[in-house]
C-alpha cells in the first residue's frame, strides 16, 4: 500500500498537468454551465421543431428535446472528456498530454490487477471527483480534474507495483518510454511553450 | 430471459431459426425507407454505379480500361469486387439508387448473421443471439449498411472469414472457405488490405497448437489464399494504389515548411529536434494519438466523426450510451472465456482501429468499422453479466432495475431512430462533406436545356458533378470512355471528369464567364452570385433549391 502511494504521487508530480497547472497563476475554474442560455434555447427549439415538421405529436417533441437532456448531455460529454485519449496524453497541458503516455499500460494493469470491489470503489471515486468539471463550461479545464488525475496516477501506480515484481523488463522499457517523454515534455515546455509552437 | 433460455438447448432453433430471424431483422432495419436516408446519392455511390453500369454495357469502366482490378473513378482508384458485384443488380433493378443500395444492405445483414456464429463459439448462444440483435440495431452497423458503402459489402467477406476459421478448427474443410472469403475481402475494399491479413495471422497465432498439427492443411489454406489473391497483387504496387496510399495516408503527409522551420530555430539543437520533433517522432505520436481516439468516449458515446456528416449521426457516437457500462462488465467477464477465445477477442479490438490510425482523419468511423464486432460482443458478455447481479438482487430492487433499464435502452433507442430519420438527413444533405442532394434536379432540369447551348459549364463546387450527370442521364459508356479525362490539381488530391459532349466541369469564375455567349452556367450561388447577373447580358433560367429553401444551384444562360 505504501508503495502504490508512493508511486501514484512520484507519478501525478512528475506528470505535465500538475507541472503545468500548478505553475499557472489563476486557479479559478472559470464559468459554470447555465440552465438555460441562448444556444441551448435555440438548439432545443430547433430540435423541437424539426420534430413537428416531421409529424411527432408535442409530448415525443417534448421528451426528446428538453433542457434536462440537453443539460444532462453536456454534464456527461464533460465528464467523459476527461478520458479523451487526445486530452489525455497528447494536448490536456497545451504542449503534452495531462499524463504520459507511457502511464496508460500502467493504468490498465492496474485495473486488471484489482479485484471487483476495488474496481468499482475506484470507479465511484473517479466519478464523484469528475462531478465539478460536469458542469465547468470550458470543456477541458484541467484543473477541477486534477483530483481525477491523480486517481488514474494511483491506478498506474497499482500496475507498477505489480509489474515491477512479476514483469521487471517490461517496467524497465515503460522507463525508458517515461524518460524520453518527460525529457521531451521538459524542452517543449521550455522552449517551444513560450513561443507558443 | 425464459424465451432465450428455452433456446438454449435447442440445436434447431439455434443454429437455424434464429439466425434466419435475425437475418430477416437485419435486412429489415436496413431496407427500410433506403429511397429516402439517406436523403440522396453521394458520388462515391454513382461512381460504383456507373462503373458497374459500364462494365454491363462494355466490359470495360469508365476510362474504357478492359476488367480492371482498381477503378480509377475521382482518383481514388476503388476496390473492384463491390462495383463487379453490382452488374447483375443493375442488370435487373436498373441504373438508379435501389440497385447501388440493395447490395450492401444485403451483405451487411449476412454479416449480423456470420456474427452470430462467431460469437457462438467464441462464448454461447445466449451471449450470441444478444451481441447480434445489438448489432442489428446497431447505429455503427447500419450508417455503413444503408447507403452504398464499400464496406456495408466487404464486412461480410471478413466476418465469413473469421466465422469459418473458428469452425475450421472441429471442421478442417471449413478453413479453406475462410480462405477464400479473406481473399475476396481484399478486393472489396481498402481497409481489409491492412486488417484481413493482420487478422488472419492473429488467427494462425491464437490457434497455433491445432494447426501445428495440421500442417499440410495451414499449407494448403495459404496457397487457396495465393491463388485467390494473387491477380490483385500486381494492383498493390501499382502507379494508383501508390497514389491512393500517398492521399489518403500519413505517408504521403508533409508538415507544414513554416512550422518544421519554426521547430528547429527553437529546438536547442538539432540532436533534440531529430529527437523530439522530427517526422518520424512526431508522426509516431500521431498515429498512436489517431489509435487511441477511436476508443474515445466523445468517439464512441457522443459525437461520432463529428467532422464527416456522411459518417456521423447527430448527437450520437457510434454505440448507445447503454454500452458503456456493458462493455466494461463485459471486459470484467472476459476472464470466463477459454484463453485463446479471450485472446482472439482482446486482438480482434486491438487491431481493428489501425487501418484508420495510419490515415490523415483524427477519426474514421468508416476505416474502423471492424471495432463494432468486438464492442459489440463485450457488450452481450457485459449484458449476461448485469443480467446476473440483477437476478440476485431482492424482488423490489430487481423489478426496479429492470423497469428502470428497459426505459433508459428504450429511449436511447428512440433516439437513435429519430436522430437517424430526422434531424441526421435535416443537417448533412448539402455539399461536398454532405450527401451532395441537389444533383438529380440538377440534372433533370438541364439535360432537356443542353442541347440549346454552345456549352453547358457545371461548377464543381460540390464535386463530382460529371458523375452524377452521367448516372442520372444514364449515358451510354461506350460514348464516355472516349471522352473521359480526370483532371488532378496534383496528385495528392482527387480530380473531376473534365466533361463530355458539350458538359463541361469545372470551377465557374463569373467575372470571366459572364461575357461567354451561348454558355449555360450551373453553379451555386457563391459561384454565380444573382446580384453579379446583368439581365443585359444574362438570367436565371431555372434554379434548384435545398429542403430548407436555401437556393441550392443557379442555372443561368448568358445571351
Amino acid at each position: 500500500m505504501k508503495n502504490i502511494i508512493t508511486a501514484a504521487i512520484f507519478l501525478f508530480i512528475l506528470s505535465p498537468a500538475a507541472l503545468f497547472t500548478l505553475g499557472q497563476k489563476d486557479f479559478s475554474p472559470g464559468e459554470t454551465i447555465t440552465v438555460s442560455d441562448r444556444v441551448a434555447r435555440e438548439t432545443i427549439n430547433n430540435n423541437r421543431g424539426l420534430l413537428f415538421e416531421a409529424g411527432m405529436p408535442n409530448f415525443v417533441a417534448r421528451l426528446f428535446a428538453n433542457k434536462v437532456t440537453y443539460r444532462g448531455r453536456m454534464i456527461l460529454i464533460r465528464i467523459g472528456n476527461t478520458f479523451e485519449p487526445h486530452y489525455l496524453f497528447f494536448s490536456g497541458a497545451i504542449i503534452a498530454g495531462c499524463l504520459y503516455l507511457s502511464y496508460l499500460p500502467l493504468m490498465l494493469a492496474g485495473i486488471y490487477y484489482l479485484n471487483n470491489k476495488l474496481r468499482l470503489l475506484t470507479f465511484i471515486c473517479l466519478i464523484v471527483s469528475l462531478l465539478p468539471a460536469g458542469f465547468i463550461a470550458h470543456e477541458y479545464n484541467t484543473f477541477v480534474r486534477l483530483p481525477a488525475l491523480f486517481i488514474l496516477c494511483t491506478l498506474a501506480g497499482v500496475g507498477l507495483a505489480r509489474l515491477i515484481k512479476i514483469k521487471p523488463k517490461v517496467v524497465l522499457f515503460l522507463l525508458m518510454i517515461f524518460i524520453y517523454e518527460y525529457l521531451r515534455f521538459l524542452h517543449d515546455y521550455l522552449y517551444l511553450l513560450p513561443a507558443k509552437v | 430471459m425464459k424465451v432465450l433460455e428455452k433456446f438454449k438447448n435447442n440445436k434447431v432453433s439455434g443454429d437455424l431459426l434464429l439466425p434466419f430471424g435475425i437475418f430477416i431483422l437485419a435486412f429489415l432495419l436496413r431496407i427500410v425507407f433506403i429511397n429516402k436516408v439517406p436523403v440522396s446519392l453521394n458520388w462515391d455511390e454513382t461512381s460504383f454505379a456507373y462503373n458497374a453500369y459500364s462494365i454491363l454495357k462494355t466490359g470495360k469502366d469508365e476510362y474504357g480500361n478492359f476488367m480492371p482490378l482498381q477503378f480509377k473513378s475521382v482518383g481514388d482508384y476503388k476496390a473492384p469486387l463491390f462495383i463487379y458485384a453490382l452488374v447483375p443488380f443493375i442488370k435487373i433493378f436498373g441504373l438508379n439508387l435501389w440497385s447501388v443500395r440493395l447490395l450492401p444492405s444485403l451483405t451487411s445483414s449476412f454479416s449480423v448473421v456470420a456474427f452470430y456464429f462467431i460469437v457462438k463459439v467464441l462464448t454461447q448462444r445466449k451471449v450470441a443471439f444478444v451481441s447480434a440483435l445489438m448489432l442489428c440495431f446497431s447505429p455503427w452497423h447500419l450508417q455503413f449498411s444503408r447507403g452504398g458503402a464499400d464496406v456495408g459489402f466487404a464486412t461480410i467477406f471478413t466476418t465469413a472469414g473469421i466465422a469459418f476459421f473458428l469452425y475450421g478448427n472441429k471442421k478442417p474443410k471449413l478453413y479453406y472457405l475462410s480462405a477464400v472469403f479473406f481473399s475476396l475481402s481484399i478486393y472489396s475494399y481498402f481497409g481489409e488490405r491492412l486488417f484481413v491479413p493482420l487478422i488472419f495471422l492473429w488467427l494462425l497465432f491464437v490457434n497455433r497448437k491445432q494447426l501445428f498439427e495440421r500442417k499440410k492443411i495451414l499449407l494448403k489454406i495459404i496457397f487457396v489464399i495465393l491463388i485467390f489473391a494473387l491477380p490483385i497483387f500486381s494492383s498493390l504496387v501499382s502507379q494508383g494504389h501508390q497514389e491512393k496510399i500517398l492521399k489518403t495516408t500519413v505517408f504521403g503527409y508533409q508538415r507544414p515548411g513554416e512550422y518544421v522551420t519554426q521547430v528547429q530555430k527553437l529546438s536547442t539543437s538539432v540532436l533534440t529536434y531529430d529527437l523530439f520533433h522530427s517526422s518520424l517522432a512526431e508522426g509516431t505520436f500521431g498515429f498512436i494519438d489517431r489509435y487511441l481516439t477511436h476508443f474515445s468516449p466523445r468517439f464512441l458515446f457522443f459525437f461520432g466523426p463529428s467532422e464527416d456528416p456522411r459518417q456521423y449521426i447527430f448527437d450520437m457516437g457510434m454505440l448507445y450510451l447503454f454500452d458503456l457500462p456493458f462493455i466494461f462488465l463485459g471486459l470484467t467477464s472476459l476472464g470466463k472465456l477459454k484463453k485463446k477465445n479471450r485472446m482472439f477477442t482482446v486482438g480482434w479490438l486491438l487491431l481493428a482501429p489501425l487501418p484508420a490510425a495510419i490515415t490523415r482523419d483524427p477519426v474514421h468511423a468508416r476505416r474502423a468499422f471492424n471495432m463494432v464486432y468486438p464492442l459489440l460482443m463485450l457488450s452481450s458478455l457485459g449484458f449476461w453479466e448485469s443480467a446476473a447481479i440483477i437476478k440476485k438482487q431482492p424482488v423490489k430492487l430487481k423489478k426496479l432495475l429492470l423497469v428502470l433499464a428497459a426505459l433508459v435502452s428504450t429511449y436511447l433507442l428512440a433516439f437513435y431512430f429519430i436522430s437517424y430519420y430526422i434531424y441526421t438527413p435535416k443537417k448533412n444533405y448539402k455539399g461536398p462533406a454532405g450527401w451532395q442532394w441537389g444533383y438529380q434536379e440538377v440534372v433533370n432540369k438541364v439535360t432537356p436545356l443542353a442541347a440549346h447551348y454552345q456549352k453547358v459549364v457545371v461548377d464543381t463546387t460540390y464535386q463530382g458533378p460529371y458523375i452524377f450527370f452521367l448516372f442520372f442521364q444514364k449515358y451510354p459508356p461506350e460514348l464516355y470512355q472516349p471522352q473521359a479525362r480526370l483532371i488532378q490539381a496534383d496528385p495528392q488530391s482527387l480530380g473531376e471528369g473534365a466533361g463530355y459532349d458539350n458538359y463541361e466541369f469545372r470551377p465557374i469564375y463569373w467575372p470571366e464567364d459572364r461575357y461567354k455567349s451561348g454558355h449555360l452556367f450551373v453553379g451555386p450561388p457563391e459561384r454565380v452570385r444573382p446580384k453579379d447577373i446583368d439581365p443585359n447580358e444574362a438570367r436565371v433560367v431555372e434554379q434548384v433549391l435545398f429542403p430548407n429553401g436555401e437556393v441550392a444551384w443557379l442555372i443561368v444562360e448568358v445571351y
